[in-house]
């Protein structure tokens, strides 16, 4: 080799030093958050949506099924002891379901914060049309209010972690400020969000639903009436046979929301109710039905000779959808909020839907048991009756494993406690 | 793969025997299965010698790995039979580049030597992999995915890394009695964001030859005295992912059949990641005697590495529930002793070996001080040694009802069923019962002394070596007893080995280590992870045993051949251990690292291998 040549390669050799960039790469099949346009906010919210519907965390779906099994509408058959101390009211701090849920809707909310986060500073005219911006927004914020109200209901007092929050080891906020942040985002929702096309994403409409359910959980009766009668009005949707609603379709005029499960979407809450026998109906549910009421025959089914849920048809294949709002729930919402008297109107407008007489409560204290009794067939298996029973003050008379105010609370779970130290734990636990 | 004895492989019309599990014959031999790997090495250099002292030197070498692999099951396989006939192709490809410059200077100045070095290095990895799985195929003689009607999956990935260093070294020897070296790196890792990516990493140390003092007495047996100490940091980058340091968006959650992207919720990238560091302190001693025929060397080694990197569990509420991180320091020290032995020389000649080391390792710190979880059983706490098994600790086998706690009883504990040891509970005191809170440390991975031992003889052309292992103190979690199929005599309506079945407790007396065979619900109290499944694994090892012949050159003086020796090793010969499985030094789970040390899921142990071979050197 000459010594030209030497000198080249010497030369190239030193070249290639101190060049910085070579340590440079970046990753070709993910994102980087500063890199985030308009394009990408769909998919973000596509993003927020799975996690709802059960893909942000194992066994998340599980979630939906807890206040039922806490209450008196299903109970433990076989396999997870976890379930079983659900059931009991019996749960302990290292119960790995309750770790999981627990997981599953902050994922859930740091998701939506990151959108919140990720698209605040993109100009709204790169959005098609620009209103889509706040749209997406206020999809974001239901969805982080939905995670919220189970958090809030379950356990109470919890970390309160909005968009933009970094502290890792956050202490719990009071029950009433997760509340109040409900309500904002519900309110920004209902306002901002799109009009109601489809019962599979989050609609002005289906913002209403949950809002009138906050406000009546609250207290804030009127606010409720007024939500829940301005849907019962809107044409769009219609109070349907109940064996139409669950018919394992989901195209039912009775949804305002339902997060949808496709074939790719694993999300097998009815395989666990109806092939796997693990939570099946508690006898007291199976008894609760008055004669001639619809409800029975698509509530109740049989699975290898025991009593399962029969809302959810698909179980096999894991694609029933799971219903967050239905308008007859709205129906009892306004009963509730109007009270006794006027309110017995919209319990027997259902109930004849249902193929059932009136009933005329001679008492405010008739009608309440009455319209907990409604909510209970109304709204099976739907994560309603643990809350319920709760705000009726009735949890302690009527679950027999309830024999203390703690147990209405969910225990924090240990294993965030033990590296979040600032995490008080729930009375009793 | 097992199977129950009472199990046909085949039914009477030919076809294969089939139940909820797989029959081990069909799965051997239906599916069809190819693969192959492709390595292609490329390697250049250049030397130029600038004057007899300075000598640059520059390399560049290439490494591309393809690895295929095809599947294809008909349908008379197991998973081909549901989905009439299933096949996958799977793809990837490695390539690795790596580039080196080097400047060396050599010189002597009276009594002085140096010996100095200037580089630069480069290397990269990459990784491409595409994966494609398909079903649903016309005939089993069409075994590839064009035929399949269905393409059920395809990926494909892409990533790298590249890492980058300067070096240099200086080694200075005085009058052949005083030796100093001293050295500094600057490696940076694309792993790390731009403001950790580099490390800085110097080492020294010293060497003081005794023996070749004035004032040293002129002992006849003492032929080299040397004392030398080192002292150097090293940075590690491995075991994390090529982007750990950055918090990334991802594909793959999708709603309503549209794609969406969401942030990673765990292992999640971390910015501020940077270089795990390994600080290394040793002192020695070389002691060479009776003419060179024992070499003894002594040493005592502390290291201790700091900036551990890990991935760190997290409260999740920020919605995540780990994050890469730099989370702590653990301590490894212990005594390294080593002698070299001409025991004989001459016509017959006897050399022997010996070296033997302690290990202490210890957990210096923990991020927030807080004690984890790690892998299977072992736990990672402050003090303790890393990855310790921690478990419910065994005591024995329930003899009769009279020795069960109400507390269990009222759980369903019955005589025959395992007794543990109650030490704690949700408030810190026993509370008769087995949760749990009653886990403690029941050992380690780890040997507290191994070593080695070798023995070589030679005698006219014969030579003969025998090399031979040891450790002490290790122990075993053995999870292929706990699972299906071995000890666990409950889990489920299954296999059981004849050891277990046939020691197992039937009544009072009869065992006081293997429990009763009990289904379901009671079945798993046995059978929960305790100390009834950790063994130690102490051994002692025949590893390598070879002898060999040199044919006498004056037989080879007409030929061109320069030198033959036939020779015949045997590996793995013999294994004097308690330990019940196969191999006590198999470790089931290498890719998870450390964190799963000692685990044994009844792996393909090490083979005894027997090798005849002739070496031949023109």
């Amino acid at each position: 080799m000459n010594i030209k040549n030497t000198l080249l390669l010497l030369f190239a050799t030193l070249l290639s030093m101190g060049c910085e960039d070579k340590l440079d790469i970046s990753p070709r099949s993910s994102l980087a958050p500063e890199d985030v346009t308009a394009k990408d906010a769909e998919a973000l919210l596509t993003g927020c949506y799975d996690g709802v519907q059960g893909g942000g965390y194992t066994h998340f779906y599980l979630s939906y099924l807890t206040d039922d099994n806490s209450s008196d509408n299903l109970t433990w058959n076989r396999y997870w002891t976890q379930h079983q101390e659900i059931d009991n009211n019996n749960i302990q701090t290292n119960n790995a379901m309750i770790n999981r849920w627990w997981s599953g809707y902050y994922i859930n909310i740091s998701r939506a914060n990151n959108l919140i986060s990720a698209i605040a500073d993109v100009d709204a005219n790169t959005f098609t049309p620009a209103s889509r911006k706040e749209e997406t927004l206020a999809e974001a914020r239901y969805l982080r209010a939905w995670s919220y109200f189970y958090l809030v209901t379950r356990w109470g007092d919890v970390p309160l972690i909005l968009e933009g929050d970094n502290e890792e080891f956050p202490e719990r906020a009071p029950a009433n400020q997760i509340w109040e942040q409900i309500e904002e985002d519900l309110e920004f929702t209902a306002d901002k969000a799109s009009e109601f096309t489809s019962s599979y994403t989050v609609s002005k409409q289906s913002a209403k639903a949950l809002l009138a359910r906050v406000y009546l959980y609250r207290n804030k009766k009127s606010d409720a009436l007024t939500l829940a009668s301005t849907l019962i009005n809107d044409n769009t949707f219609a109070l349907d046979a109940y064996s139409n609603v669950f018919d394992g379709t989901g195209s039912s005029k009775e949804f305002l929301l339902q997060w949808r499960n496709t074939t790719n979407d694993n999300a097998y809450f009815g395989y666990w109710l109806v092939n796997r026998l693990e939570l099946v109906l508690d006898e007291s549910l199976l008894s609760a039905f008055e004669e001639n009421d619809t409800r029975e025959a698509v509530t109740v089914s049989v699975f290898r000779g025991q009593k399962v849920c029969g809302k959810y048809p698909n179980s096999g294949s894991g694609t029933d959808n799971w219903p967050v709002a239905r308008i007859a729930e709205m129906y009892l919402v306004a009963a509730e909020a109007e009270g006794y008297p006027d309110g017995v109107a919209y319990i027997n407008t259902l109930r004849a839907q249902r193929g059932l007489g009136d009933i005329s409560p001679a008492s405010e204290n008739e009608f309440n048991d009455l319209l907990l009794h409604e909510r209970r067939v109304e709204l099976a298996i739907e994560g309603f009756r643990w809350y319920d029973l709760i705000r009726f003050g009735k949890a302690v008379e009527v679950l027999s494993n309830v024999t203390s105010q703690d147990q209405l609370k969910y225990p924090i779970p240990q294993s965030k406690r033990d590296l979040n130290t600032n995490l008080s734990q729930n009375d009793g636990y | 793969m097992a199977n129950r004895p009472d199990e046909p492989i085949y039914n009477e019309d030919g076809s294969y025997y089939t139940t909820n599990r797989s029959n081990p014959v069909q799965s051997y031999n239906e599916p069809d299965y190819t693969s192959s790997i492709y390595n292609v090495l490329g390697n250049g250099y250049l030397n130029i010698k600038f004057t007899d002292n300075l000598v640059l030197r520059s390399s560049l070498g290439g490494n591309y790995i393809h690895t295929k692999e095809h599947v294809y099951e008909p349908v008379t396989s197991l998973q081909g039979e549901s989905t009439n006939g299933w096949g996958s192709a799977d793809n990837n490809t490695r390539s690795n580049i790596i580039a080196e410059s080097t400047l060396k200077y050599n010189k002597t100045i009276e009594k002085l030597g140096i010996n100095a070095l200037l580089g630069y290095s480069y290397q990269s990895s990459t990784v491409e992999t595409a994966y494609v799985t398909g079903e649903n195929f016309p005939s089993s003689s069409l075994a590839y995915l064009s035929s399949a009607a269905l393409i059920t999956n395809g990926t494909s990935t892409w990533t790298q890394n590249a890492l980058e260093s300067y070096f240099c070294r200086l080694n200075l020897t005085y009058n052949d009695k005083y030796l100093l070296s001293a050295s500094f790196r600057r490696d940076g890792s694309s792993k790390f964001s731009a403001d950790n990516k580099w490390g800085y990493f110097p080492a020294a140390s010293v060497g003081w030859l005794i023996s070749n003092e004035n004032f040293f007495p002129d002992v006849k047996f003492i032929n080299l005295l040397k004392i030398r100490s080192s002292y150097g940091v090293t940075g590690n980058q491995e075991g994390i992912s090529n982007f750990a340091s950055r918090v990334l968006i991802s594909s793959g959650s999708d709603y309503n059949d549209s794609p969406g992207l969401v942030p990673k919720a765990s292992s999640v990238g971390n910015p501020d990641l940077t270089w795990e560091k390994s600080k290394q302190f040793n002192i020695g001693m070389d002691l060479n005697l009776f003419n060179n025929r024992i070499e003894v060397v002594f040493e005592y080694y502390n290291n201790i590495t700091t900036d551990l990197l890990i991935t760190r569990n997290t409260p999740s509420t920020l919605g995540y529930t780990s994050v890469y991180d730099n989370i702590g320091s653990i301590q490894n020290q212990g005594v390294e002793f080593t002698v070299n032995s001409k025991n004989f020389t001459g016509d017959f000649s006897w050399e022997t070996n010996f070296n033997i080391a302690t290990l202490k390792n210890e957990v210096l710190e923990l991020y927030n001080e807080e004690a984890f979880s790690a892998g299977f059983s072992g736990r990672v706490e402050e003090g303790k040694p890393f990855a310790s098994f921690y478990m419910i600790k065994a005591l024995g086998v329930y003899q009769n009802e009279d020795e069960i706690p109400q507390s269990l009883k009222d759980q369903g504990v019955k005589s025959g069923d395992m007794k543990y040891e109650d030490i704690s509970g949700p408030d810190g005191t026993p509370d008769g019962l087995i949760t749990q809170d009653d886990r403690q440390f029941a050992g380690t991975p780890y040997p507290t002394v191994y070593g080695g031992l070798g023995n070589t003889l030679r005698y006219k052309g014969f030579d003969l070596t025998l090399f031979c292992e040891f450790s002490l103190g290790n122990e075993i979690y053995t999870m292929w007893r706990q699972g299906d199929g071995a000890d666990n005599l409950g889990y489920s309506l299954n296999t059981v080995s004849v050891k277990a079945f046939e020691e197992r407790w039937t009544s009072e007396g009869t065992s006081s280590s293997t429990p009763r065979a009990i289904i379901g619900s009671q079945g798993t109290y046995n059978t929960q992870t305790s100390t009834r499944f950790l063994e130690d694994a102490s051994y002692f090892r025949f590893k390598t045993l070879t002898l060999g012949y040199t044919i006498p050159k004056k037989m080879l003086a007409r030929t061109p051949i320069e030198r033959v020796r036939v020779y015949g090793t045997v590996q793995n010969l013999y294994n004097i251990t308690n330990y019940s499985g196969y191999d006590p030094e198999v470790n089931s789970f290498n890719r998870g690292g450390v964190r799963n040390s000692g685990h044994d899921i009844a792996a393909i142990p090490q083979l005894r291998t027997f090798m005849l071979g002739a070496s031949i050197t023109f």
